[in-house]
């Protein structure tokens, strides 16, 4: 009697056979037997994928290669941790700076007749509770708020003046500069901050804020150019 | 446990914490991808070694699209093919399924060596043969995944396949529990 191929048999262990192999392997036991052996071995290897095993690479000769391969900084862990200290001083120094700029923004409206930004107040932790179903609901919303927040700024910003009674030249431009500085501080400070905290939502805020704000503080101060000139760069 | 973002970024900047916890969470499975293609364990930790240096020299590309272990896993399954080339492993691979039909014959003195395990089978595979099996049984790869990957045609890949699992049925016998067939005759297809 003939059998199937071994190369057929193992096809056939994942494979649906045909309608006369189908026949031939109902009558024929072996074949039966061999296709189901295939089958199992087929198992086996998929589960190999999942199966634990002492690694062969060992830390003691691969951190070397990787120090020769500037991939590993000897007492990077102590500059990490030097760098995320500085980076929380500046923080607060940038913190101290947002807070004057917001207040102006905030007294800008005050002194147009505009009622102040709603929900500025932290809100009461029973209410925020029961609004979200999940996190990513959360974090949907707080991505909307972000950008909602940033066009609102940058348009008030677009529409504050940097004091009252400055001469549109001279004074003006330096106080324009004056607040490119400041956002420019809070921006570096805070993307710096990010790469540590990169989902604090906090520090998202204010970096995604101070852009908006330079933004808008360049375009007002290439408006106010005396003629003839013009912004190349900042 | 997921690596975090955090660790990712100390990593990235060289800190040695985080790449320890990085490589301690992910050697097991990213060393046995290395082991299983490669075949011979000295080879394999040369191999391995090397899959974590570009693991971690990649690690400014890591998005977050996928899990960190799956991304660690195409890149070991990349660089181990790259390796077995260079080793011109690979290149054999016609001939080395050809040399390997040559003991089709179930009389030859193989069949008194059985695998204690599919690992151990594996060694006993040609190359070629042995990197079709492992990609396509253990790891999952489709053929036209594999054939893309090693330059052959799919239907290549599926030849290759099945006779490397003929060979690995013969050498794991005792493990699937089915009883030896002497003077049984395979032949062609049963038309």
């Amino acid at each position: 009697m003939l059998h199937l191929s071994a190369e057929r048999l193992a096809a056939l262990a994942e494979a649906e056979p045909t309608a006369l192999e189908a026949a031939h392997l109902e009558a024929c036991h072996r074949c039966a037997t061999e296709r189901a052996a295939h089958h199992q071995l087929l198992v086996r290897a998929g589960a190999e994928a999942h199966r634990i095993s002492a690694p062969l690479t060992r830390w003691e000769t691969l951190a070397p290669a990787l120090a020769d391969e500037g991939l590993l900084v000897s007492g990077g862990r102590r500059r990490s941790a030097r760098v995320s200290r500085l980076s929380r001083v500046w923080l607060r120094r940038a913190a101290a700076v947002v807070v004057l700029v917001g207040g102006g923004v905030a007294a800008g409206r005050l002194s147009a007749g505009v009622a102040p930004l709603p929900g500025l107040g932290a809100p009461a932790a029973a209410s925020a509770a029961g609004r979200f179903a999940s996190q990513d609901e959360a974090l949907e919303a707080l991505g909307r708020a972000e950008r909602d927040y940033r066009a609102a700024a940058a348009f008030l910003a677009a529409q504050s003046r940097p004091a009252d009674g400055l001469e549109p030249d001279g004074a003006a431009l330096e106080a324009y500069q004056t607040r490119l500085a400041a956002l420019d501080e809070v921006a570096s400070v805070t993307r710096a901050a990010l790469y540590d905290a990169p989902h604090d939502p906090v520090i998202n805020q204010y970096y995604l804020a101070s852009l908006g704000a330079r933004e808008a503080t360049l375009r007002q101060l290439g408006t106010s150019l005396p003629a003839g000139q013009q912004l190349n760069r900042f | 446990m997921a690596i975090d973002q955090v660790t990712i970024r100390r990593a990235i900047d060289g800190d040695e914490q985080a790449l320890r916890a990085i490589w301690t969470q992910h050697a097991p499975a990213v060393d046995a991808v290395v082991r299983r293609l490669v075949g011979d364990p000295d080879e394999a930790a040369d191999v391995a070694q090397d899959v974590w240096i570009q693991i971690f020299r990649a690690l400014p590309t890591y998005r977050g699209d996928a899990a960190f272990g799956t991304w660690a896993h195409r890149i070991a399954v990349n660089r181990t093919l790259n390796a077995l080339r260079r080793l011109r492993r690979i290149g054999r691979l016609e001939t080395g399924i050809e040399e390997d039909s040559v003991a089709v014959d179930p009389d030859d003195g193989e069949r008194s060596w059985l695998a204690g395990s599919i690992d151990q089978a594996l060694t006993r595979l040609a190359p070629g043969a042995r990197t079709v099996f492992v990609l396509h049984d253990v790891e999952g790869y489709t053929h036209e995944e594999i054939a893309a990957a090693l330059g052959i045609t799919s239907g290549g890949s599926k030849s290759q396949l099945f006779k490397a699992r003929a060979k690995l049925r013969r050498l794991l016998a005792h493990l699937v529990d089915s009883p030896s067939h002497q003077g049984s005759t395979h032949a062609a297809p049963v038309c």
